[in-house]
């Protein structure tokens, strides 16, 4: 009886891997910007759906189901990286990037040329731009990328980015504020040098 | 040079908290007196709002991205099936 449900099982999530497999992988880089991450994510997920498989209610669509698996797992992974110690990094880098663009008064230090002003051509319709702009997103930390995907992707409230994070509302704030701080000066370093 | 009544540190951290809810009467009126003032705080909110809009539209791009698992990746998954 234990060996066959096991086969059972095991088949079903073999047949589910090759059929929302690819859909899945897409899903989580979409949310992660890491290949290695999706993957990883992918593999978590079909290890849980296999390990609960009795959960799984015969006749329900599976793909809802490894979803709603999948997408659990995505905010385990962000709320990890708020754990005390990044959220401590996060500040000292955040303070140490404060005192770069703000005096001791609070007044900008490091004036960064307003982007705006670009005249040559509308931003938003240059794709180098965006390139550069996704390029620096990749390369925010872990725990800030999180409040990103919560605003920009799932449109959540900001209640629920709290929540989900494990994070008040002033750290909420304050992470976005450091991340359009930081895009604004790795804006202004990246793309003008192309 | 103090720029009424709110630091540019202040007015910049607002923007923030302004994209998860409204602000309260008094911050929306310091925050407006001090945009009158600060033309680099000006600067940085026209940035800001681009930068959301860039993001708004590379994340539709990446929506679209279709990706294609490994066989060795799907033969990892299968292995850790246990």
């Amino acid at each position: 009886m234990e060996a066959r449900k096991l086969l059972d099982s095991h088949s079903a999530i073999s047949q589910w891997l090759a059929k929302y497999g690819d859909d899945m992988y897409s899903w989580a880089f979409y949310k992660t910007s890491s290949k290695e991450t999706a993957e990883d994510l992918v593999q978590d997920t079909m290890v849980s759906a296999f390990k609960s498989y009795e959960k799984y209610k015969p006749g329900s669509n599976p793909k809802t189901w490894l979803y709603t698996i999948l997408n659990n797992k995505i905010i385990d992974y962000y709320r990890a990286s708020n754990t005390q110690k990044s959220v401590n990094q996060t500040t000292l880098q955040g303070k140490n990037m404060d005192d770069d663009n703000f005096d001791s008064n609070g007044l900008w230090n490091k004036v960064q040329d307003p982007l705006w002003a670009n005249t040559e051509e509308h931003l938003l319709d240059n794709l180098l731009f965006l390139k550069v702009l996704a390029k620096c997103i990749d390369n925010l930390p872990a725990n800030w990328k999180g409040v990103m995907v919560g605003k920009y992707i799932d449109h959540k409230k900001g209640s629920e980015i709290c929540k989900d994070l494990g994070i008040s509302p002033s750290n909420l704030w304050q992470i976005a504020h450091r991340a359009k701080q930081q895009l604004r000066i790795c804006l202004n370093q990246n793309w003008k040098d192309n | 040079m103090r720029i009424v009544l709110m630091s540019c540190r202040q007015a910049a951290l607002l923007d923030s908290k302004a994209s998860f809810r409204t602000l309260n009467p008094i911050e929306a009126v310091k925050l407006k007196m001090h945009l009158k003032m600060c033309s680099n705080c000006q600067d940085f909110y026209k940035d800001s709002a681009l930068i959301d809009e860039a993001i708004e539209k590379i994340t539709q791009q990446r929506e679209k991205q279709q990706m294609e698992l490994s066989d060795t990746q799907r033969n990892k998954i299968l292995d850790a099936l246990k």
